[in-house]
């Protein structure tokens, strides 16, 4: 029998049990991983095959006239491939242009050339704004003045200077209307295939304005602006501040969306990486898939949110939620509140009103503030700790089919523990406490009255909104002058 | 996808240039030396360090490494 190299069966069996382990727990987020480490198994299969090679000559076998075959060089190039479309996909990267596929190649051979882009218009006090779609920056201001001015850079990557100037000419920078409604068109789609064209603006709009705004990709930036707010793009990060009408976000391959002293109601949706809402007035809805950390503090109206892993809806916010990878942390939230997720270690403090608690596998610690409200918390694998103020009026019923009981509240509860699992009762005349677990401990406790909360704002983030609450888009200073 | 070692090769003509065992076994090692040097590159490239569009020249060293190493290997038969 011929001789075989280990990588191939050590593969097989690696993918099998990453397979495996995405059925068992449909929650790990596998493919971020993925999409992160996969240059490790090149180094894996390099230093095995290493290993191998060095056995083989210290034994005296005979050794392969080439470590690595032309077939597996193939492979490899295949891996490299599909690690890098993978990692662009879930927008980890620039490997691919702006994470995305482009054509042409126009990127590495060609050049970049500026032209400044000045333009302005009269318009009532409370237009409509209309950014048709286009690939680049926008920083859209409010200001007290009945005018829109438009100001910024074009950019042009062509392979000579002729080139670029008729690329220019063919994409004349507009602003078009009638003063009640105004369009702001960029004609980029007019360019030639080869010759890439993007557009820095900064546009001062009347402080009442409404904002339609599209974009392919890029970042807008909108401050101080009365009127309803849309925003329909691709690739797009988002930073608002200061808005007081609606805001509708419909943002695919988000890197980021911020959004500070919002009066309106807020709704987004689409995919993404960060969420970071501060100072929200009205109703914040948002829908999607967001991989990264998802902050939330001060929501003054109900929150429902829906991804495909968690889902929470609450009916206000006072305090703060951090929702990092693998754990969710809250505390000073108003009920009725209704938490239900996958794969997350749950810690909620200081909440108010009926809560609800559904857990497929992570640990549970629920702190809650008097009065002691309704409460329902169950996960199918995982601890649970609550931790109740001394005076505490509750009706409290836990069981778990696997696990350990324990007391440290004292009072009336009794616990009776069996082979396996158990259950502990206590009441004292308040509202039904419900804990459940099928595989794990539960632990009823006495809070302290200084025990810090889960999710404390934090003095840092304070310092880096107040200073620098958004990034702005390149200086233009330069093409002004 | 698994390579396997290459069947005995006929006696070198007299004469000819042979490499000799430390040769055999640096030619072994080259492929997977650029492999997991490729790694190393690729995952320094995705942890932020330093991008692999600057230091792919890495790889033409090992690789010229080896075949140097494989030249100073080669003895009369």
């Amino acid at each position: 029998m011929r001789r075989g190299f280990l990588f191939a069966p050590l593969l097989l069996i690696g993918l099998g049990a990453l397979f495996l382990i995405r059925n068992v727990y449909p929650g790990l987020p596998l493919l971020p991983y993925l999409a992160k480490y996969w240059p490790f198994l090149l180094i894996l299969w390099g230093v095995l095959r290493l290993g191998e090679i060095v056995f083989w000559a210290a034994t005296d076998q005979p050794l392969p006239m080439h470590g690595v075959s032309g077939g597996e060089w193939a492979f490899v190039i295949l891996i490299c491939l599909f690690g890098g479309v993978l990692n662009a996909a879930l927008g980890f990267s620039n490997w691919l242009p702006r994470g995305g596929v482009e054509l042409g190649g126009l990127e590495i051979f060609g050049e970049s050339y500026d032209y400044p882009i000045t333009a302005e218009m009269p318009s009532q006090r409370s237009p409509l704004i209309v950014i048709e779609s286009f690939r680049g920056n926008a920083r859209i201001t409010g200001s007290d003045e009945a005018m829109v001015r438009v100001t910024g850079r074009k950019t042009i990557r062509s392979m000579d200077q002729a080139g670029a100037d008729r690329a220019n000419e063919a994409t004349p920078f507009e602003i078009l209307g009638d003063g009640s409604r105004i369009l702001i068109r960029t004609n980029q789609d007019r360019a030639s295939f080869q010759q890439r064209v993007t557009d820095e603006m900064e546009i001062s709009v009347p402080r009442g304005a409404s904002v339609e705004a599209h974009g392919r990709s890029g970042d807008f930036t909108i401050q101080g602006i009365d009127g309803p707010v849309t925003i329909d793009a691709d690739r797009a990060g988002v930073r608002l501040e200061n808005l007081a009408g609606e805001t509708r976000l419909d943002v695919r391959s988000s890197d980021v969306v911020r959004a500070l002293n919002v009066k309106g109601n807020f709704e987004l949706r689409g995919d993404g990486s960060d969420i970071d809402l501060e100072n929200m007035d009205g109703t914040v809805t948002i829908n999607g898939g967001y991989t990264g950390n998802v902050e939330f503090q001060n929501l003054s109206k109900p929150l429902h949110f829906v991804g495909p892993q968690t889902e929470v809806t609450l009916q206000r916010l006072p305090g703060v939620i951090r929702m990092p990878l693998g754990t969710f942390n809250a505390s000073n939230l108003v009920g009725p509140a209704r938490l239900q997720t996958r794969s997350r270690d749950v810690q909620i403090s200081e909440f108010t009103n009926s809560m609800e608690v559904s857990v497929e596998r992570g640990d549970i610690e629920l702190r809650p503030s008097l009065p002691v409200a309704k409460l329902d918390a169950h996960t199918r694998s995982g601890n649970i700790t609550l931790a109740l103020p001394p005076d505490a009026k509750f009706d409290l019923t836990g069981s778990t089919d696997h696990g350990q009981l324990s007391n440290e509240f004292g009072g009336s509860i009794r616990i009776e523990q069996t082979a396996r699992g158990g259950t502990i009762r206590g009441s004292n005349g308040g509202p039904a406490v419900d804990l459940h677990t099928d595989r794990g401990e539960i632990l009823i406790r006495q809070a302290m009255a200084d025990e810090p909360p889960f999710a404390p704002r934090s003095a840092r983030d304070f310092k880096r909104r107040a200073f620098k609450p958004f990034r702005a888009p390149k200086s233009l200073k330069e093409i002004e002058q | 996808m698994s390579a396997t070692p290459t069947p005995p090769t006929p006696p070198p003509l007299p004469g000819a240039p042979v490499l000799s065992p430390r040769g055999v076994l640096i030619r072994a090692l080259r492929g997977p030396l650029l492999l997991t040097a490729l790694g190393i590159l690729l995952a320094a490239d995705r942890l932020g360090s330093i991008s692999f569009g600057r230091s792919w020249p890495i790889l033409l060293i090992v690789f010229g490494a080896c075949k140097m190493a494989e030249h100073m290997e080669v003895r009369q038969a």
